[in-house]
């Protein structure tokens, strides 16, 4: 038996990308027609498989080359200046790469520490692509205005790490679009979510890394992708892998949270 | 070799299979959740491009999968 919807349709109803009125037809058909219902099952039973595919990590000195490169443009004073770059399509070089094709410097900024300029580009080229993102160097004591949080506290468990250090706080900011809040049903809050850590991460000098989690709040993926070091990118994802962050922030899709991991309180420099 | 290596080495050849701008956005959109807004400006194509090349490229790793045995649950 077969439908005649299209997979395009089914595909940005998975995606949660369709307008209101077709995701309720879309609704109301999949109540009455199985073979759509099997098919979404089986575009989503497709994305966890994507999602267990190896990506391959670009080698450092890919990553270094493309940190001093970045560098070199936010030393230079000069506005709106567009960074083309031939896109490499090794699938990890993909998301890394369209941060950096997209980079627009229009004022000179003083930092503190090489961490902080390149995490400063980054948030610059994620500014471009409409993302919003805590701002770099970013204390505690400050709110993140459009940040979907949870309203409890959650421990960080985990069975793999041998040894549990002290109790460390790491900070979870999200990057909800605006006007979305709504719509997962949680209010958003001026509000920044505090967990209590159980182990102790050995990084000193990466702030913020990218967690993807999914919609119970259990760490998929992590990417630092700002750090000049790769093999402490490893570390750090092996150690959160599989950990839960937080409760539940959104529902169905997953997201991708900031994480704080800074091991001293951040003071301002 | 346990069956998870087994079948993580074939989902990983399935896509190195894909053509470059399949992977591509897929890539963007399962793996790194990216919105179609943010692909659209990332690629450079249209939104509604967007949605057509996911679900074609979403076929399109189906049926490499159905090649190389990856099963469905």
């Amino acid at each position: 038996m077969k439908c005649d919807l299209g997979v395009e349709l089914l595909s940005g109803y998975l995606d949660g990308e369709l307008d209101k009125e077709q995701k309720a037809e879309i609704e109301k058909h999949l109540k009455e027609c199985e073979v759509c219902r099997k098919e979404i099952e089986e575009l989503r039973q497709l994305d966890e498989y994507v999602r267990t595919a190896e990506i391959e990590e670009p080698s450092r000195e890919f990553i270094f080359n493309i940190n001093r490169r970045i560098l070199e443009k936010v030393k230079k004073k000069t506005r709106f200046r567009l960074f083309r770059f031939s896109p490499i399509l090794a699938p990890a070089a993909v998301a890394l790469l369209v941060f950096v094709v997209l980079i627009n410097i229009n004022r000179p900024v003083r930092f503190a520490s090489l961490d902080e300029r390149i995490l400063h580009a980054e948030v610059e080229a994620k500014k471009e692509l409409d993302i919003e993102i805590p701002k770099a160097g970013f204390a505690r004591e400050e709110v993140y205005a459009k940040g979907v949080v949870a309203k409890e506290k959650k421990a960080l468990t985990t069975s793999k790490v041998p040894t549990m250090a002290k109790a460390r706080d790491v900070e979870v900011f999200d990057h909800a679009k605006k006007g979305e809040a709504g719509a997962f049903g949680i209010e958003a809050q001026d509000e920044i979510i505090s967990l209590t850590e159980v182990q102790e991460l050995q990084i000193p000098r990466d702030r913020i890394v990218r967690a993807i989690v999914d919609s119970n709040g259990k760490i998929l993926k992590v990417a630092t992708g700002n750090t000049i070091i790769p093999e402490r990118d490893t570390m750090l994802e092996n150690r959160l892998q599989g950990q839960q962050l937080s409760p539940p922030l959104v529902k169905g899709r997953r997201t991708q949270l900031y994480v704080d991991l800074t091991q001293e309180k951040v003071t301002k420099n | 070799m346990t069956k998870q290596k087994v079948l993580q080495e074939r989902i990983t050849a399935a896509m190195a299979k894909l053509p470059d701008d399949y992977r591509t956005i897929i890539v963007l959109k399962v793996e790194e959740d990216f919105s179609y807004d943010e692909i659209s400006k990332v690629l450079k194509i249209p939104k509604g491009t967007v949605m057509s090349r996911l679900a074609r490229a979403r076929q399109k790793l189906r049926g490499i999968f159905k090649e190389m045995g990856v099963q469905n649950k």
